[in-house]
């Protein structure tokens, strides 16, 4: 647990230290509303790869929202 | 208005919540489907829409399987899904938004795995006492036990509800996920919170779900939680477990059948929050952390773990509480345009399982709609400290009561690796279709700091995804239909006025506009149930049963025990349509089927039923069985015959291809115990039940249409008729014809009428469905009697009869169906929604069915792209600067790319041959020949007779190389990548060449054609080839025997402009009907190559990007020509059959002018068999084939990254370094008589009983620079490192007792028999390269070149003389050998001296070259001399040439040389002493061109000198006819060649 509460701890200082820096006024902010600056820019098929991982992998065995495979499979 | 919207948006929830099929939920997606609702209601706009197929493929993982219950196999996991989602804006703010998947997979991951030893002991207690443990008893490397699952499907529905607000927004959404063992249901409360100008967003999220698992347990696999359970001195938890109602997790019971279950209920809860930052006007950061908490039973069901010699359920904890922390940066580089995305997220829980993901992407707009997003990913995983794989024996008794345990793989310590490509195109009406290929490699290797499981636990998959779904971020959006002013471009059927309206559930209706593009979704659901049908009437149960127990062939032992008492059938069906002309539309259809059964038992009712034996399929729970995954595609091209006003007639032709599955099985018995049993089950579902037909099947059309103001009418016939022979399951389902008209009726503008009858006959199954182990053997073992039964012998054979679907005579019969239907256009976009509803009157069935019930079809057309005015808009849309440009001029200066066309076309029949099947990529003994090295009769060369050829050094392959080094994009040291073609688009006409020539020696005649048409849009090639020469004699007039040869080559190739860049596609055949080996036992008597290959150039303007497919196949016969049937050998035939495929993408940077770097993936896989054939009347070949390789497979995946560039005036150089992971594994091989008990038999099964997975992973790098101060000189010295993975006959041939097999499978040409060595190490070599380069500043007048070299080869391949077996007796070739393949280190090193001096006179230029060129090799393991290499060769020309003269004079000598690895000397074989002496040969020839003819003469080997081929072998014919002649094959002796050519 110890190396995550410290990785947490640096992201948090780490947004907390950007917070300053941002200065982009909403027209400025074409470039981040292109397409494939979405944080996500294919949403179907992360929840597809991400039911494989959930399935495959024991970090994310928690997303049950995706629901079913028990892993039976 | 309002009042409005409540009911249409509670009407969409309680249809979406009732769900009772999920056809109707379907349906209502589909009615909300773009701008449907714009009419009904203004106020519900559809924001987004999506509809997505996937593919999903898992294999690689050494499995242990019932069927195969003796012989370790892989079995593969597919999934097949298709998902379907709708945003919607309602008002007030408010978006709803559900989504509906559904997934149907077939295989399952290992449920226990287990030491090889145990594997071994279970073997000998079954099959052949004789055959022993290939490890011993006491081996502990583990091995996966796994089933044959048939497919089951998995539903699943979510819906999210979303109020925004100003700064802020809430979601509420819920899901539900329904399978047979497991059913699932979430709910998700989630908020987001806008600060800072938005320039800050803060989000948190809660979910809870409730799980209910309910396992149908096989019997077998119950005994072993009984036997654990009673066994005494039981740990706690695993007592309470079995029994009902003790346990606070798990409840294990028995059903009213008497199955066995097992399940329980688990809760999750997880939270988490989240902030998303802007950092600048093209970066964003976002982090989460998130805890989530699982609680109740949340073991697998499915597995076991292995104690001593039984197996008890996994017994995890029921608690665990995970923790994640994620950060993503999002960051777009306005150079090259793209959007680097980079995520890491580790994650840790009580478990103690610590992972940690690390993920990169690059979104890149390349523009004209097109983008490409390339992404990694690594992740990695410690075990939870409760994985133990396995318990030894009686360890179990000490394991603390309160423990846990699970072998399941997932919870172990290892690493995944993923590679993903997606391809988006933007289409003008906001469609995008989505493109997805990934590839993911798992194992314990690639676990974060190593200690990872074992190779038994590696696999891989590969996931491809194709989406058609709305751009959220077009203009206006897809609902509004704001805009899209290049609607009046699409024309869709909906919109051409002339059309009337087609029903739902017709096919090639209607022809298309010239130059669109259109996607027709098609579902069709059947829902089948009631009675039994004979004939025209409803069948009693008794007739039924009476019925079910007619012996018939192959269909096992009569009875049912089963009725069926519903089907419902759904088929997903793509129907891509384009029409490159108003008369014409291609079409391509890809299928998804969806099936699930319901059975009765009807033992009361007098039902009866005998098995195979023991051959239950116990975990097969009859009463209900899914089926699904991909079904047949087919290829269709529609014509128009004859059109006059409204009315046409045109006719269609489809190809169905047999992509559907028609062998899958039932489950098998899960049980270690039941291995031994397992050879009974899992029987081949029945016929309905499979996914496809099995043959390639023709669909013959007709139709004709017409309309009359609003009235529309049509016929239609359309046939299926099957081709070629049964399927390989053994039958052939029955051919249909169907006949319709129809009738329409426009009843509004926008919404038609349709009614339609249809009249059907489908034939009856032909064959019949195969028993038990089909194809593999064609024998089975009687364990009861110990003997073997011939193929079919009745009954006991058969497929089991559960049910009058598994008899082949209730299919097929006649049908007729009424059908209604509606049609409604959608907006300007030539959307169209069809609806049909069917209904079957007065049946006529064949034999016994299910009363057919209503089919439902509902049809979603969608048009895509119309012509190239739309193009335009598109690009106009598009804001990436690099597009806008106009018509795509070739290249931006982006020379790399210009390769010439004649260049390609030079090479094309040669890389044909080079590239082939992989039978050619790598010198697997015979079938290396190469055209590429023809000799001047253009008579191939003889095989390689070493794998480690000079040439190896890449010495001299081309010009541009420094120092002679292949760079690394040049491909690895087995394959190399062709580039694109890329021709320049000049609009030069046609020209070509023909040539005719021939030779006097062995009567040689050689021809050729060329023809190549360019266009400024258009380039087509050809380019046909044919050489035909008898055996030649030497230079003391003897004939040398198997010299003749004959092959032909054909090659097209087409490139063109498309989208910016040049697309290629080509097309390959090499036909060989003979061609003679006199260093071989087989000549090569027939076989043909095909290659295809795809390639795609885009210049940019930072660069380029090239991607390549190929795909080859071949065949190659190997017998006896005449020459060696004169020898009365008794040989078997050797059939080979190989296909290779694969893929490269490469971006290229040009980072300044004059530099380069290229980086690329490849992806190739190679497939082989190779079998010797039986010889008829042969007690020892025969009766079967021997199978040398079966399914033989190799995968190559590899990464690299390639720099080329001028450091300063006087300094170039190149680097690069690359990365490739080979997976090589090979199916079961067995002996001519698959269950003999000898020796050949005993190494076979000491094949099968490995793991015979090999992998590797390859570091290859090179480094080069080239120093020209002046122009008189320069030097080029370089280091590579290349590395080699044995080839598959290295590998794995695998007959160590019996030399003739061995001889067979080539090796170096002497007639010994070489065999494979499954534990080879990759070849790995480090050269040293120099070459200094001294000549006149016009390099005309006079050169020198000095060019050393220097290898060290690390596990070099060579021979084993500590393995070699002497065969004194053995016919033919007494005194042959059989040697092993093996890793030595070895030092190979040598160097060329060249020097030339031209003279330009009165009577023309004057020329004189000289070469000496050494090479010596040493095995550093043995100190020996290694073979193949030739010593010392020198070579003198002295040319003439004066206007379109020119003529020459070569003398060449070669020192002597032995013909093999003197470490072997001391063995007394005769076959390997034979030494080639030193020869000299003198060849002299005259070229003259004369306007468009070139006319070439000459006499090669003017002396007639006889002399023996350095590097070829022994001369087995000769030797056999005389066995005093034991020598090497000569080369030709004088021969006289004329050619002539002519360019037009």
């Amino acid at each position: 647990m110890k190396p995550l509460v410290r990785i947490a701890f640096f992201a948090v200082v780490a947004l907390s230290i950007t917070a300053g820096c941002a200065d982009v006024k909403p027209w400025e902010r074409g470039t981040l509303a292109k397409p494939e600056m979405a944080l996500e820019p294919h949403p179907g098929l992360r929840a597809q790869r991400d039911h494989v991982y959930a399935s495959r992998e024991a970090a994310t065995a928690g997303a049950t929202a995706a629901g079913g495979g028990c892993g039976c499979n | 208005m309002k009042n409005r919207n409540r009911e249409i948006a509670c009407g969409m929830r309680r249809r979406a919540a009732r769900r009772k099929r999920s056809l109707q939920a379907l349906g209502a997606a589909a009615l909300l489907l773009p701008g449907m609702l714009t009419n009904a209601a203004q106020a519900a706009e559809v924001e987004e829409t999506e509809l997505r197929y996937t593919h999903y493929d898992e294999g690689g993982q050494l499995s242990w399987v019932g069927v195969e219950g003796l012989i370790p196999r892989r079995d593969p996991i597919t999934v097949d899904g298709v998902a379907a989602s709708v945003k919607l804006a309602l008002a007030d703010r408010w978006k709803l938004a559900f989504g509906l998947l559904q997934e149907t997979w077939s295989g399952a991951t290992a449920i226990i795995t287990v030491p090889r030893s145990y594997v071994a002991v279970e073997t000998r207690m079954t099959a052949a006492s004789a055959w022993p443990s290939s490890n011993g008893t006491n081996d502990q490397r583990l091995i996966n036990i796994t089933t044959t699952a048939s497919p089951e499907t998995r539903r699943q529905g979510n819906f999210t509800l979303t109020h925004e607000g100003e700064g802020f927004s809430y979601d509420i959404g819920g899901s539900l996920s329904n399978e047979r063992d497991y059913k699932s249901r979430s709910l998700t409360a989630a908020g987001r919170w806008d600060f800072d100008q938005r320039r800050t967003t803060l989000s948190a999220s809660v979910t809870h779900g409730l799980s209910s698992i309910d396992a149908l347990l096989p019997v077998a696999m119950m005994m072993g939680y009984a036997e654990y359970a009673w066994g005494g001195g039981l740990p706690n938890s695993a007592y309470r477990m079995y029994y009902p109602g003790t346990g606070n997790d798990g409840v294990a019971y028995v059903d009213a059948s008497g199955r066995p279950h097992f399940g329980g209920q688990r809760r999750d809860t997880s939270t988490s929050v989240g902030i998303t930052r802007v950092l600048s006007a093209s970066t964003l950061l976002a982090g989460s952390l998130s805890w989530s908490h699982a609680g109740g039973f949340l073991n697998d069901p499915y597995k076991l773990v292995f104690i001593g010699a039984t197996e008890i359920p996994e017994n995890r904890p029921n608690q665990r509480n995970q923790w994640t922390v994620s950060g993503h940066i999002a960051h777009y580089l306005y150079n090259p345009g793209a959007a680097l995305h980079l995520d890491y997220r580790a994650s840790h829980d009580d478990w103690g399982i610590t992972a940690h993901a690390l993920e990169g992407s690059l979104g890149w707009a390349v523009g004209r709609g097109w983008s490409l997003t390339p992404s990694v990913r690594y992740y990695s995983q410690t075990a939870a400290n409760f994985y133990r794989p396995w318990f030894p024996v009686d360890d179990y008794t000490q394991y603390p009561a309160a423990s846990h345990w699970s072998g399941d793989q997932r919870l172990g310590g290892y690493g995944a690796l993923t590679a993903e490509l997606t391809i988006d195109r933007r289409f003008t009406n906001g469609l995008v279709l989505e493109l997805s290929v990934e590839h993911t490699l798992r194992g314990g290797y690639l676990k974060l700091g190593g200690g990872g499981l074992d190779d038994f636990a590696n696999s891989s998959s590969t996931q491809y995804s194709l989406a058609l779904r709305t751009d959220p971020h077009s203009l206006g959006g897809l609902a509004s239909g704001a805009g899209m002013s290049a609607g009046h471009a699409m024309h869709g059927p909906g919109s051409h006025a002339g059309h009337a309206a087609m029903p739902a559930g017709l096919m090639y209706t209607h022809l298309m506009p010239k130059g669109s593009w259109m996607v027709d979704y098609h579902l069709t659901d059947q829902e089948s149930s009631g009675g039994l049908r004979h004939g025209g009437q409803i069948a009693a149960d008794a007739e039924v049963l009476a019925d079910c127990t007619t012996p018939a062939p192959g269909t096992g032992i009569p009875g049912c025990i089963y009725l069926p008492s519903s089907m419902s059938m759904r088929m997903h069906m793509l129907d891509i349509m384009y029409a490159p002309t108003a008369r014409l539309t291609l079409m391509l259809m890809p299928q998804l089927m969806q099936m699930d059964m319901r059975m009765r038992d009807v033992t009361a009712e007098g039902g009866s039923f005998e098995g195979l034996s023991n051959g239950m399929n116990m975990p097969m729970d009859m009463h209900r069985m899914d089926s699904g995954g991909l079904g047949d595609t087919t290829l269709a091209a529609l014509y128009r015959l004859w059109q006059r006003g409204a009315s046409e007639l045109h006719a269609g032709l489809g190809l169905s291809l047999p992509t559907g599955a028609t062998d899958l099985r039932m489950s098998d018995i899960h049980s270690v115990y039941q291995t031994m049993f397992a050879y009974l089950t899992g029987d081949l579902r029945d016929y309905s039940m499979q996914l496809g037909s099995g043959t390639w099947d023709l669909i013959p059309s007709i139709t004709w249409t017409g309309a009359a103001d609003r009235f529309g009418y049509g016929a239609q016939a359309v046939g299926t008729l099957r081709t070629g022979a049964p399927n390989a399951s053994g039958y052939r389902l029955g051919n249909q014809l169907q006949a319709s008209l129809w009738a329409s009726y426009r009843m509004l503008p926008q919404l038609s009428g349709t009614l339609r009858v249809t009249h059907s006959r489908i034939g009856a199954i032909n064959g019949y469905l195969r028993g038990v182990n089909p194809g593999r053997y064609s024998q089975l073992w009687d364990f009861d009697n110990n003997i073997i039964m011939p193929a079919n012998s009745g009954a006991t054979n058969g497929h089991t009869r559960y049910s009058p679907l598994d008899m082949p005579g209730n299919y097929g019969g006649r049908f007729n169906d009424v059908a209604l239907g509606l049609n409604l256009d959608v907006g300007q976009r030539g959307s169209q929604l069809r609806l049909e509803w069917s209904r079957p009157v007065a049946d006529d069935v064949n034999g016994y069915q299910l009363d057919r019930g209503d089919t439902v079809n509902l049809a979603w057309r969608m048009g895509l792209d119309a012509s190239a005015g739309a193009m335009r808009h598109d690009m106009v849309m598009d804001d990436d600067a690099d597009s806008a440009g106009e018509a795509p001029a070739m290249p931006l200066g982006a020379a790399p790319l210009d390769r010439s066309a004649a260049e390609w076309f030079a090479d094309s029949a040669a890389a044909l041959t080079r590239s082939l099947s992989g039978l050619q990529d790598r010198s697997d003994g015979p079938a290396a020949w190469s055209a590429s090295s023809a000799d001047s009769a253009g008579r191939p060369a003889l095989p390689a007779v070493s794998e480690w050829e000079p040439s190896r050094a890449d010495a001299g392959t081309e010009s541009s190389w420094i120092a002679g080094l292949a760079p690394i994009r040049a491909g690895s040291a087995d394959h190399r990548y062709q580039d694109p073609f890329v021709p320049a688009f000049v609009n030069s006409g046609a020209h070509g060449q023909l040539s005719l020539g021939g030779s006097s020696n062995g009567s040689g005649i050689e021809g050729g054609a060329a023809l190549m048409q360019s266009g400024d849009r258009l380039v087509l090639a050809y380019a046909a080839r044919f050489v035909h020469a008898g055996d030649y004699q030497d230079g003391s007039g003897a004939s040398v025997s198997a010299t003749s040869v004959s092959r032909r080559e054909q090659t097209l190739a087409a490139a063109t402009l498309l989208g910016g860049g040049v697309l290629s596609a080509g097309v390959g055949w090499l036909g060989t009907p003979g061609q003679g080996a006199p260093n071989q036992l087989l000549d090569r008597t027939g076989g043909a190559n095909w290659s295809a290959t795809l390639g795609y150039a885009l210049p940019l303007s930072w660069g380029a990007f090239r991607a390549v497919a190929f795909h080859d196949v071949a065949r190659e016969d190997w017998g006896l020509l005449t020459d060696k049937q004169a020898l009365d050998w008794n040989l078997p035939t050797r059939d080979r059959r190989g296909s290779s495929s694969g893929y490269r993408v490469e971006w290229e940077v040009a980072a300044a002018p004059d530099q380069s770097l290229r980086i690329g993936q490849e992806y190739r896989r190679l497939a082989q068999d190779d079998r010797l054939g039986p010889v008829a009347g042969s007690d020892l070949y025969g009766p079967d084939a021997n199978t040398i390789l079966n399914g033989a497979r190799e995968q190559h995946i590899a990464l690299y990254a390639d720099w080329s560039g001028v450091l300063d005036a006087n300094w170039t150089g190149s680097a690069g370094v690359r990365f490739e992971q080979v997976l090589a594994n090979t199916g079961l091989v067995h002996w001519y008589f698959p269950f003999s008990i000898d020796e050949k038999a005993y190494d076979a099964a000491v094949l099968n009983n490995l793991d015979r997975h090999r992998g590797e992973n390859h570091w290859d790098g090179r480094f080069a620079l080239r120093y020209a101060p002046v122009d008189t000189w320069s030097l080029e010295a370089g280091v590579a490192r290349t590395v080699r993975s044995p080839t598959l006959i290295q590998r794995y041939a695998w007959v160590t007792e019996f030399a003739t097999t061995g001889t067979l499978t080539g090796g170096y040409g002497d007639g010994n028999a070489y065999l494979g060595d499954i534990d080879l190490e990759p070849e790995a070599t480090h050269t040293i390269r120099a070459v200094l380069d001294w000549h006149d500043p016009d390099a005309h007048a006079w050169s020198l070149r000095i060019a050393p070299f220097a290898s060290l080869v690390a596990n070099f391949i060579g021979i084993d003389p500590n393995a070699v077996q002497v065969y004194a007796e053995s016919q033919p070739n007494p005194g042959r050998s059989a040697q092993r393949w093996f890793n030595h280190d070895a030092r190979i090193y040598g160097g060329e001296l060249a020097a030339s001096r031209s003279l330009d006179t009165a009577t023309g230029r004057w020329t004189l070259a000289g070469s000496i060129s050494a090479s010596r090799g040493e095995d550093l393991t043995s100190g020996s001399r290694l073979a193949g290499l030739v010593p010392l060769r020198a070579t003198l020309r002295l040319e003439h040439s004066a206007g379109g003269w020119r003529g020459w004079v070569d003398w060449r000598r070669t020192a002597a040389m032995p013909q093999i690895d003197t470490s072997l000397g001391a063995v007394p074989t005769t076959a390997l002493q034979v030494l080639v002496p030193a020869s000299d040969v003198l060849d002299i020839a005259g070229h003259y061109a004369w306007r468009a003819f070139e006319l070439e003469a000459g006499i090669d080997n003017l002396f007639d000198r006889r002399y023996g081929l350095a590097t070829q072998g022994v001369d087995l014919v000769r030797y056999n006819f005389d066995p005093a002649h034991l020598g090497p094959v000569n080369g030709p002796g004088r021969s006289a060649h004329l050619a002539l050519r002519w360019n037009f």
